[in-house]
Parts: structure tokens; sequence; C-alpha cells
């Protein structure tokens, strides 16, 4: 028989260990309904996430300067740095800029890409958290301590931002960059299958209804396409219009072109223009006409090594009522090549703002690699 | 003196109760919420199913890999139909290169061995085909081994084409799937490397001898391009 003494510790014991376990689970909440894949064109900017990393310096402090340099007073910036003097590292070679930084120091090794950590969805309701939805673990994490600590990072911006944003980690492997939404259908790249298939869900058909349904888009998976991330080889314009790289067209316009030439641009093995690589962006283009998109085409240069693309396509968007923005990649010693992008999207309505990534597209990413977008007007 | 005895009987008992509780439920509380909620379910045999044959791949005698070895590997097909079926498999072995830790991603995988395997199988039989590939595995590399279907649009141009990764189109059609995937790469830590603000440049690659528990447990993990 158990006296009362035994039954008031109990209860108090019970009370002890809801404590602790409140305290240690501080700020978890229980996930809250998430809305749709956030757009790349619609709505104005309001808050980004970038990640700087100082081994990275080299890579992104120009495309940054460029970037945080064109942007307007009333956007904010959320910068994962490792630690603080990172960020001030950041702040003395970003220059004068009227967008706000606000650091977020995690404290863990991370790299500087911050577009594959996760995908934004919007709040499903105009109250409710954003949704930063990331992958179950990151691809080479075991061996690799920075992409360990990217892990991390989802969960790291939904502790530093509060209430605002939610971090939901996904069933799926996927890196941020398989993604390329509008408002009406998100783009996937092959690749995601290849991760998923028979290691997360059975068949085809099952993943592309159960990413619709986390989504919240019509999804359309890529049977065909450079092995990349999406926009590396293709970009989402507005009113039902992509991008679609095209390697030939590039090569066309160095043919002609009398000051065209590349031998200024490092392109790793060289420049690809076989018909095997352009086969693989014509089969992107030819899908999204088939699923009722207008294709333009615009040059694109892949290197050999397969990685490496001078391209045009990997854009951040910024939607302001009826003014559209492109922040567009520009590099050193491709000038044609520049005028021509620079034309085709001004010739879709597009304000361009260059940003120089020349330091940036031989490690396999470009500006929108290294930008995520948190949150849209 | 009752007073005291009262006390420490109330004390114990909260003790006891609140360890249980807190061991009990702190691992789940801790995993729900703000990023734990991966439900992720893991396909512990990746199955391709082509033509009604459903196709399984392992390593011959759950054989321990490391660099330098020749893996072996046993193709199981099971045809559950009631007709006879003529199905052709293609099962293909790449490599891909550590990161570079400034990129975004991997080198693109490239071929280090490729066999097509046609079958006919009568209804309802089970075939087991030993594949030795004679290809020794490289040091520092990830490395898959896909089942890809031969005529469904696995693959879409003749490998030669392609001046980039060897020339080999790995999976880049709707049906193939990673049937294994193994690493002979590991992060050999220095003494002081554990803390978590070490340099990257004082972490070296070096040779893993894949174990058959480290080799069960990273088959089953995808690992992207």
């Amino acid at each position: 028989m158990l006296r009362w003494q035994t039954w008031t510790g109990v209860v108090l014991g019970l009370a002890i260990g809801i404590g602790i376990l409140n305290l240690a689970g501080g700020g978890r909440r229980p996930a809250p309904p998430a809305g749709a894949i956030l757009s790349e064109c619609d709505g104005h900017l309001r808050e980004l996430v970038i990640q700087y990393e100082p081994s990275g310096r080299e890579i992104v402090a120009t495309p940054y300067r460029d970037f945080l340099g064109a942007l307007g007073s009333d956007i904010t910036v959320d910068v994962v740095c490792p630690n603080r003097a990172a960020f001030d590292e950041l702040l003395s070679f970003a220059g004068r800029v009227n967008c706000t930084l606000r650091p977020i120091i995690v404290n863990h090794p991370m790299t500087t890409w911050a577009r594959d950590r996760w995908v934004a969805l919007a709040p499903a309701s105009p109250t409710g958290p954003t949704t930063l939805w990331s992958q179950p673990g990151e691809a080479s994490a075991e061996i690799w301590p920075a992409r360990a600590g990217d892990e991390r990072i989802g969960v790291d911006i939904a502790r530093a931002l509060g209430a605002p944003v939610f971090a939901r980690r996904s069933p799926y492997f996927f890196d941020g960059g398989d993604f390329l939404a509008d408002d009406d259908t998100v783009f996937v790249t092959p690749r995601v299958l290849k991760r998923n298939i028979q290691v997360t869900v059975a068949t085809k058909e099952m993943f592309i209804s159960n990413l619709a349904s986390e989504l919240k888009r019509r999804v359309v998976l890529l049977d065909e396409a450079p092995e990349h991330h999406a926009a590396m080889f293709m970009a989402v314009a507005g009113n039902k219009t992509v991008l679609v790289g095209d390697p030939q067209l590039a090569r066309q316009l160095i043919a002609s072109g009398t000051n065209a030439s590349l031998d200024s641009v490092e392109l790793p093995g060289g420049p690809d223009f076989s018909g095997e690589t352009q086969h693989r962006f014509d089969a992107v283009a030819a899908q999204c006409g088939a699923t009722g998109y207008k294709v333009v085409r615009i040059p694109t240069i892949p290197a050999c090594d397969g990685r490496s693309f001078l391209t045009y396509e990997n854009v951040l968007i910024d939607q302001q009522g009826a003014r559209r923005i492109v922040y567009l990649p520009s590099y050193r010693g491709a000038a044609p090549l520049n005028d021509s992008a620079r034309k085709i999207w001004e010739g879709i309505g597009y304000e361009v703002r260059p940003v120089d990534c020349t330091s940036t597209y031989l490690h396999f990413g470009c500006l929108h690699c290294l930008v995520n977008v948190l949150k849209r007007s | 003196m009752m007073k005291t005895n009262n006390l420490a009987a109330i004390g114990s008992a909260a003790l006891v109760t609140a360890t249980l509780t807190v061991a009990l439920f702190l691992p789940g509380f801790l995993n729900a919420g703000n990023g734990g909620d991966s439900a992720t379910v893991t396909i512990a045999q990746p199955k391709l199913i082509s033509h009604g044959v459903q196709f399984t791949l392992t390593a011959a005698g759950n054989q321990a890999f490391k660099a330098g070895d020749a893996p072996e590997f046993e193709l199981k097909a099971i045809n559950s139909t009631s007709q006879t079926a003529d199905v052709s498999v293609r099962i293909s072995m790449t490599s891909s290169a550590p990161p570079n830790r400034m990129s975004r991603m991997v080198m693109l995988p490239a071929k280090l061995w490729e066999k097509t395997c046609p079958l006919t199988l009568n209804p309802n039989e089970t075939k087991t085909v030993a594949l030795k590939t004679d290809t020794k595995l490289p040091a520092n590399s990830m490395i898959e081994v896909l089942l890809v279907p031969v005529g469904e649009n696995a693959s879409t141009a003749p490998a030669a084409q392609r001046p980039n990764s060897g020339g080999f189109i790995p999976a880049n059609g709707s049906s193939a799937i990673v049937a294994l995937s193994y690493s002979t790469l590991v992060l050999k830590l220095q003494p002081s490397a554990a803390a978590s603000k070490q340099p990257r440049d004082e972490l070296s690659y070096s040779s893993l001898v894949i174990t058959p528990q480290s080799a069960a447990a990273v088959s089953t993990q995808p690992r992207s391009k």
C-alpha cells in the first residue's frame, strides 16, 4: 500500500519532469499548416537569406556586393554566419547598402550556398508562419563538416526568427535548387526522383502525388534535363513563361560576333556543345512547352565538367506591381553573351540589374544558388 | 523526525518519477516540432519493376567492400506473372569524386562498370544471376550501383556523344533506381579537429574499409550528385 508521501512525491516528480521537458523543448511547436511553395517570380521581395562563410569570400564577395547594393530599403536580408566575426567581415566588403542586414549566428560549420538548404512554404493564413522545408539529411554530410552544419540551417533560422518562421523536415531527399516554382507549377529535376525512388517512396506516381500535396502546386517532374539544379538551365519568369538555356544559341553568338570570344572565360574542359547536352536542354524546353508554358531560349554554356555553367537563368526576380526586376548574372570576358541575355530579359519586360558572378560559376552555382527567399509580399 | 522522514519519502518518489519522466519522453520530445518532425521512410531493399519482373541487387554473400576490391553482385529477377517475360536490365556502377569543399555539389559520376542482362523468365520463375565486376573500387569515392530498365526511356542518346562524365549517362530516365550505394570516403579527423570551429583545411580524406555493418548502413542512404 503506497503511503500519501509516495503519491505526493510522484505528483511532484511528474510536475518537475514535465517542467524539464518544456524547458528542453523550448520553442518547439507542433507543425502549423503550410501553404504553397513560394513563387520565384511573383511578389515583391521582402526577406532574403544568404549564408556567409569567410573561406568562401573569394567566391561570394563580388556578387554579394553587387546584389546587396542593388536591393531597396524595404528588403531585409538575414545573413547566416558561423560567428559574429564573419558577419562583420561581410559588412566590411558589402559596402553601402540600403537593405537591412540582420545576422543569424549559428556557431557551427556551414557552406555559402543558401538556396539548397530549404524551400519556403508560404503561410497558410495571413497570421501563420512561413515554413522552411528541409530535407532529412544533406548529401555527403557524414564526411563534409560544412554540409553537416548546413543540415541545421533551417532550424537555426526558425529559432532565430521565432514565431513567423517554422522549420520542418521533409521525408524526401532534395536540394532547394531542385525545385523551381511559379504561382501555378513547380518544376522538379530528375535527380530528385533518383534520390527518392525506392529509397523513400515506392513509385514515381506516388512521389509526384506526395510532392503536389506538400508543395500545393502542380508538379512537373522533368523527364530529361542537364544533371544540375533547375535554375542552372531554366528560369520561371511569370505570365506562364519560362526561359530555357540554349548552348547552340551561345555557340552561334560566339561564331557570328566579330569581337565575341570565350578566350578569357574559364570553362573546365572547354564548352560542351555536344548533341547530347543540347538534347537535354531541348528536352526541358519541349516539356515546358507541352505543359502550357511559353518558352524563351537564352544563351547558356555548360562546361565539359558537367557542373560549371555560364548561365543567365540563375536569377533573382522581384515583382513590384507591374514592374519586374531581374538580378541577372554577368561574367567578365563574356560581354556578347551578357548583352544578349540582357536583351532577352528586357524583351520579356524586365528591368535588368546585373550581378557579377565571375567568381562564382566555377564552383557549380551562381546568384540564385547563393540567395534564398523567405518572404514576398 | 517524522517530518524529516516524510520529506525524504516525498523527495525520493519525486526524484524517481521526474527521472523516469524525462528519460522516457525526452528523446521524442526533442524530435517533435521545429526541425525534427522528419518521417522519412527508408525502403530497405530497393526494387526495380520492369515488364512485370521484379529485380533486386545485393552484394554477393554480404561482401564487405573496400577501396581496391572488385565487387561481386547477385541480381535476382522474379517473374510473378502468369506469362513468360523477356526483359533486359542494365547494371551500372558509377563513382563520384569527393566534393571540393567550396563547391555547391560533387562532380558528375563517372562510369566504372556496366553490364546488360537480358533474361527470359517462365511464369512465376525466379532467377539469380551472379555478376563479377572485375573492376577495382577507387579510393575516396562515392559509389552507386544502378538498375536501369532497358527499353523504357532509361537513357536517350548514345553514350559516346557526351564529352563529360566519361560519356556515360547514369540515370536520367524516369525508371532507373539506385540499388546500392557505397562510400570509400572517410573523414579522418586530426586529434584537435573534433571542435566544431576547426578549420576545414585540417581535415583530410582517406580510404574507408567498408565493414558489413557500415556497408549495410550506407547502402540505403542516397547520395546526390
